[in-house]
């Protein structure tokens, strides 16, 4: 009973939008770049699958070859609100085996952070043990993990020819391991009834929320990537250049001394903070603070708030704005496993979330950022999402962010 | 095991012998045996992770707690022997020993409160005969149909900052109220809340077992009803009160739901700052650490209800001969 609570309140927080009720509302996406029709109803592929293979001069897994069952664990399948359908078992998987008759997917359901850690140690174990892997493809929140530990096949331009369209910076941060299908960012969201002119900087954000005591608060790192957003943007702006990358890279403790004085301005933000200092328990709970006038400004996704406004779930003026520089934000990536035996079925696989059909249904349905680079994206995805479709910065390792809500709470919260 | 090694008889009186002293031994292991399965399978799947868990909070990463290991950050791995540097640095901590302080804290005042409570609305229930005594002995047991994730999200939502009783509060013209909401006396009103059932049902049912004519004889002497639930109800109900005080203490020492839901940013109780460790911060070390004091603090509780129990039994059997001697 208890641990589904405890999935809402992880860091990982792209499954908290899921369950926050993701849009199913087909926000004017007329049509998704080649394909003519509408993105909400399975689009017919602007070429077959063979063909788009061919193409691509690829390793896909050849219509010829004998049926096979690829297994992909996500966190993310919880039924989209209004619809009851689940994102991976109900949208993409059904798109994708339709292309790919030979290959099915089995999706299993990682529910809470406690059932996907312990995924993750049968992962690391059966590699230790040079046994077959309980799964072959990842999208949950052990991935920073996984990377971490390397447990993930090298990805090549051979196996996922799409991954040409991909921001190299991104791949560069999961060493390759991972590929973004999908990404979102923090931006901030305000309500324009109180708030004319929001800030553009960070520093502006900073002299807002000390002129306007109460009226701005964000949730605990622990709980939530919108407030780990905010925070990682405070305490980076004392990080060197030159270090900035080995954040999302690698881990070197020693770098954390660099965050000290941001843990010191959050600390004294405290006082300006909703009722002197209340931080609520995940990003949901935040805008739901926004929703009902209490705050009038606090950092959100920008998938979450996207959905949570086309379901009219918060007031109509309620509007989103990013800063310059941008808050940190994440793509959401895709892994095979090392160990998995049906590795070019699960390449195959990726690289056709990559695609267009299936990049149009990341913006339908989850009002993600696309996973490949804007310009690749079809362009009724760059019209939607306008103003805030700008790069982010790659997802920092998974032991810096775990480091930062500690430190947040011994500093910030206790201190 | 000494009847295999034993020479084998010759004559058949002996070999009798040795059935009949086969079958006596078989009555007597047979029984421990099929007693034994369980503490076996405890002993493998709880004994074994604790004494594990131990270790690993000791510095010893290495074998069976490998994969842990792994995956830990900040840990503390002892070179040689066992290292206490994983608790020291748990003391080191403002932060967590504001955290231990505040578990302390919690679980002190709610069972007091319970106790009191409970005492009072036992007393009620079995001293006041009409409706109300009925009603109240209906509604103490609501809470217990009431799953503590939902009662706490519903009591916190009364409480917080935009809740009714910042309504009701505001309408009174006191616009920024003290809300229990979000703060650890809030935990502590919610613990009290979800324990009362148990609570009362063990007192008013061993209040009930009280004989009428010891109430009447105290009353008749002119005790007041201090002094008769003082030297007469409270003697009576030793147990069921020392029961009560060591179940909800023990369980609101590792108590997760009701302080993470109801509790404050910080401090925060044990059970949510290990949880926090574990899930959030990949420091399963620390973790353990915390969930080991917590366990120290159950087993002292655990010795108190041990040795009072066996005080109390003592004392009955001693009462027990008295009144035979008496006869």
């Amino acid at each position: 009973m208890r641990t589904s609570q405890v999935s809402v309140r992880t860091k990982n927080s792209r499954k908290y939008w899921l369950a926050a009720g993701l849009s199913v509302a087909t926000l004017g996406l007329a049509g998704c770049g080649n394909s003519s029709s509408s993105a909400g109803n399975a689009a017919p592929l602007p070429t077959s699958a063979k063909a788009l293979t061919k193409a691509q001069g690829g390793n896909g897994y050849p219509a010829s070859a004998k049926p096979v069952t690829i297994t992909i664990n996500t966190d993310l399948d919880d039924p989209i609100a209004g619809t009851n359908k689940r994102v991976y078992q109900d949208v993409f998987v059904p798109q994708f085996e339709k292309a790919y008759p030979n290959i099915h997917v089995k999706v299993i359901d990682s529910k809470d952070n406690s059932a996907d850690q312990a995924l993750y140690s049968r992962i690391i174990a059966a590699q230790h043990s040079h046994a077959a892997s309980p799964v072959d493809i990842t999208d949950s929140s052990i991935l920073p993990q996984m990377i971490q530990q390397n447990a993930g096949v090298k990805i090549t331009p051979v196996d996922v020819p799409l991954m040409k369209q991909v921001d190299p910076t991104l791949l560069k941060a999961t060493k390759y391991l991972a590929i973004p299908y999908r990404g979102s960012s923090v931006v901030l969201a305000y309500n324009s009834a109180f708030v004319k002119s929001p800030p553009t900087t960070l520093s502006g954000l900073l002299s807002w929320i000390r002129q306007h005591p109460g009226k701005f608060t964000y949730n605990t790192p622990s709980s939530g990537g919108s407030g780990e957003g905010f925070v990682q943007a405070i305490v980076n702006q004392n990080v060197p250049a030159s270090k900035e990358n080995t954040f999302a890279t690698g881990y070197e403790p020693s770098l954390e001394s660099y965050w000290e004085k941001g843990f010191k301005t959050l600390a004294a933000l405290r006082p300006y903070i909703y009722h002197k200092g209340f931080y609520p328990d995940g990003n949901n709970a935040a805008l739901q603070l926004l929703a009902n006038s209490s705050v009038w400004m606090v950092p959100a996704w920008s998938d979450g708030a996207s959905s949570t406004m086309a379901q009219h779930q918060l007031p109509s003026t309620v509007k989103l704005s990013q800063l310059s520089p941008p808050l940190p934000g994440g793509p959401a990536d895709l892994m095979v496993v090392k160990g998995s035996k049906h590795q070019r079925a699960a390449f195959t696989f990726i690289n056709y979330m990559l695609s267009q059909p299936e990049q149009a249904l990341v913006a339908d349905y989850m009002k993600g950022y696309p996973g490949v680079e804007w310009k690749y994206a079809p362009a009724a995805v760059r019209k939607e999402f306008g103003a805030i479709a700008k790069s982010y910065a790659p997802a920092w390792a998974s032991q810096f962010n775990n480091d930062l809500s500690q430190k947040w709470q011994d500093n910030v919260a206790a201190g | 095991m000494s009847v295999v090694t034993e020479a084998p008889p010759v004559d058949r009186t002996g070999s009798s012998r040795r059935t009949r002293r086969i079958r006596r031994i078989a009555r007597r292991v047979v029984p421990f045996g099929a007693g034994s399965l369980p503490v076996l399978v405890t002993l493998a799947f709880t004994g074994f992770p604790v004494v594990l868990a131990v270790l690993y909070t000791l510095g010893k990463t290495g074998g069976f707690n490998e994969t842990i290991s792994r995956v830990g950050q900040h840990q503390v791995q002892a070179r040689h022997g066992l290292s206490l540097g994983a608790y020291r640095n748990f003391f080191a901590s403002h932060a967590l020993r504001a955290d231990l302080f505040i578990t302390l804290w919690v679980t002190l005042a709610s069972t007091a409160a319970l106790v009191a409570l409970a005492w009072m609305l036992a007393l009620f229930v079995r001293f006041s005969g009409g409706w109300i005594g009925r009603l109240i002995s209906t509604l103490y047991v609501v809470p217990m149909f009431i799953p503590s994730v939902i009662a706490s999200y519903a009591l916190v939502t009364f409480w917080e900052q935009n809740g009714k009783l910042a309504a009701i509060f505001y309408q009174l013209g006191i616009p920024n109220g003290w809300m229990p909401g979000f703060t650890s006396t809030g935990v502590v009103l919610g613990l009290v809340w979800t324990n009362i059932p148990f609570a009362v049902i063990l007192l008013s049912s061993s209040l009930q077992g009280v004989p009428e004519v010891l109430i009447e004889a105290a009353r008749d002497v002119g005790s007041s009803w201090w002094r008769i639930i003082w030297s007469v109800l409270l003697p009576l109900n030793r147990l069921p009160t020392i029961i009560v005080i060591v179940f909800t203490a023990t369980g609101t020492l590792g108590n997760f739901t009701i302080p993470d839901i109801m509790g404050p940013n910080a401090p925060q109780m044990l059970g949510v700052a290990m949880t926090k460790y574990y899930q959030s911060y990949g420091q399963p070390q620390q973790a353990e650490v915390m969930a080991v004091l917590v366990f120290l603090a159950a087993l002292v509780l655990s010795a108190f209800y041990v040795a009072s129990s066996r005080a109390d039994r003592k004392r009955n059997a001693a009462r027990g001969s008295a009144r035979a001697a008496v006869k």
